[in-house]
């Protein structure tokens, strides 16, 4: 893990969140520390994605603090607020890649929009580096999503979010959906990424790989439907050998179960660069 | 009996605060377009592609929307006025209902169909796929970005439509009139301008702006606020409709209200047709 400064770069704190009569946060408090990698496990439905959303503020939270690198987001000024949020990137799980608009367009959206660049050459030079910074080639940026694999529009999403240089990177289930030399890729980028642009990383997900090859901390959840009232969600929080060599059943099914899953999947893949 | 009448009683308040809801989400929803509309315009680039999609690829539906009604209006009307002897005034009724009433509300609805739900479905799609999210994740306001510029368009473009139903549908009842009918030329359009006035195009176009404004609000909302999955574009696309279709129809009658007392006080001795 890379050193960390006093101030985390993201915290939330005593966080509960409800969709109508439906618990799914309860009482969380996470810290992200800058040049960090937090990975979030847990079960569908436990609220990973939702506790994500909530840190980024794409989601209101029912009660609780969000801070983002030390101030309250309910304090800063809608100038501030926006600023701010410019320094975190997003990858969405289906990539969420706009159809309407060419890869080119799709990864200078955020540089047009905020008006990071406004002449075409700095955009075009921006856009270009970051394709060539998640492993595309230039002539990828006149293509359409729809003409793109799976691993490929992921790849774009993180170059999108990459172009507006972040400071901490957001990832929701970067390698679902993918086959295991292309979620190996990804996870090399996200590891790349951290290490080149130096970036606080927060990542869900399910594949035990992705835990094994990227994280620094980990913190798994509960569902809160399946929590006696007075439990805390977070079942585990530690490092990554501490996950593996944890005696709790509960815990130790979902990392076995998960990890077995991939052995058994991707066995030559281990510790190899794709 | 009892428990008839409170079941009763429950239902009607279930739908009575199902209506204000919806009601006032779509007021709010109204306002925040206001609010970003009041701090600038959208973009060219952003506005353009959907001037284009609105306006332009809906003239051949509005084209075929409009010369129908005239030709229809035509062959209704030419009965009911042989009658009286009064065919050659056909030209004045066809003028008067097309540009006051039915070009507003039937290119209206039509649009409505096209347009409107195009729009549920398509910002529905990007709600299902996070592109929503993924906007507002880059730093941008979906609203803003979305929304402001899908209202612009039916707003300025949805009048000028009704106004092209309008002209279609003239030129139509009057090649029918003249052509099938035995309707004199000169007649027709003689009488057509000495009855239709100022107010009864100005009236149409106002009415065409409050369709356009309704057909834009409604469809955006049901597309923003979309329920999960291909299910749920499909009723936001469908209820888009419904809703401005049944929202078109109590507009035209609370505007025509409004827009007959304005005239007669402006007027208070003018005839009618």
């Amino acid at each position: 893990m890379t050193g960390h400064s006093t101030t985390p770069v993201i915290e939330i704190e005593h966080i509960h969140c409800r969709f109508g009569p439906q618990e799914v946060l309860r009482d969380l408090n996470v810290r992200i520390h800058r040049g960090e990698t937090l990975v979030i496990i847990g079960e569908s439905g436990c609220g990973k994605s939702v506790t994500m959303k909530v840190m980024m503020q794409l989601l209101q939270a029912t009660s609780g603090d969000v801070r983002w690198f030390g101030k309250n987001v309910r304090c800063l000024s809608k100038k501030d607020w926006h600023s701010t949020r410019l320094r975190f990137g997003y990858l969405f799980q289906g990539a969420a890649l706009f159809d309407s608009l060419n890869i080119f367009e799709n990864v200078a959206f955020g540089l047009r929009e905020n008006g990071t660049a406004t002449s075409t050459s700095p955009i075009r030079n921006t856009v270009l580096q970051r394709l060539e910074d998640v492993g595309l080639a230039p002539d990828v940026a006149d293509k359409r999503p729809s003409e793109l694999s799976g691993g490929m529009q992921k790849r774009v999403g993180l170059a999108r979010a990459l172009a507006l240089a972040p400071e901490v990177m957001f990832y929701d289930e970067p390698t679902t959906g993918l086959d295991p030399v292309t979620s190996r890729r990804i996870d090399d980028l996200i590891d790349s990424i951290k290490h080149r642009h130096n970036v606080s990383s927060v990542i869900v997900t399910h594949d035990m790989k992705t835990v094994e090859r990227v994280a620094d901390r980990v913190i798994m959840l509960a569902p809160c439907r399946l929590l006696p009232p007075d439990e805390p969600q977070i079942l585990f929080e530690g490092t990554v050998s501490e996950l593996f060599t944890v005696n709790d059943p509960q815990i130790a099914e979902f990392v076995r179960g998960g990890a077995l899953e991939t052995d058994t999947d991707i066995p030559t893949f281990t510790g190899q660069a794709a | 009996m009892q428990a008839a009448a409170i079941q009763f009683t429950t239902g009607l308040g279930r739908v009575v605060t199902g209506l204000v809801e919806e009601a006032g989400a779509l007021a709010l929803f109204f306002v925040s377009i206001l609010t970003r509309l009041w701090s600038g315009l959208p973009r060219r680039h952003v506005l353009l592609p959907i001037l284009f999609e609105i306006g332009v690829r809906s003239v051949p539906v509005v084209l075929v929307t409009g010369s129908f009604i005239g030709m229809v209006l035509a062959v209704q009307t030419h009965t009911q006025f042989k009658m009286m002897h009064m065919e050659s005034r056909l030209g004045a009724i066809i003028t008067m209902t097309l540009v006051s009433e039915l070009g507003p509300v039937l290119a209206a609805t039509m649009l409505a169909g096209r347009v409107g739900s195009a729009m549920a479905a398509e910002l529905g799609t990007m709600r299902v796929t996070e592109q929503i999210s993924a906007i507002s994740a880059l730093g941008s306001d979906p609203i803003r970005y979305l929304v402001v510029p899908r209202f612009i368009a039916c707003v300025f473009l949805i009048p000028l439509l009704a106004a092209f139903a309008d002209a279609i549908g003239m030129f139509s009842g009057w090649a029918f009139s003249t052509q099938m009918l035995g309707v004199n030329s000169h007649q027709y359009w003689s009488y057509a301008v000495d009855y239709v006035a100022a107010w009864d195009i100005m009236a149409g176009l106002v009415k065409s702006i409050f369709f356009g404004c309704s057909i834009s609000i409604i469809a955006c909302h049901r597309g923003f606020h979309c329920g999960a999955g291909a299910e749920g574009v499909g009723r936001a696309a469908t209820e888009s409709f419904v809703l401005s279709f049944v929202t078109i129809l109590g507009l035209d009658f609370l505007l025509t209200v409004l827009l007959n007392t304005t005239y007669y006080l402006i007027w208070p001795g003018a005839v009618s047709l």
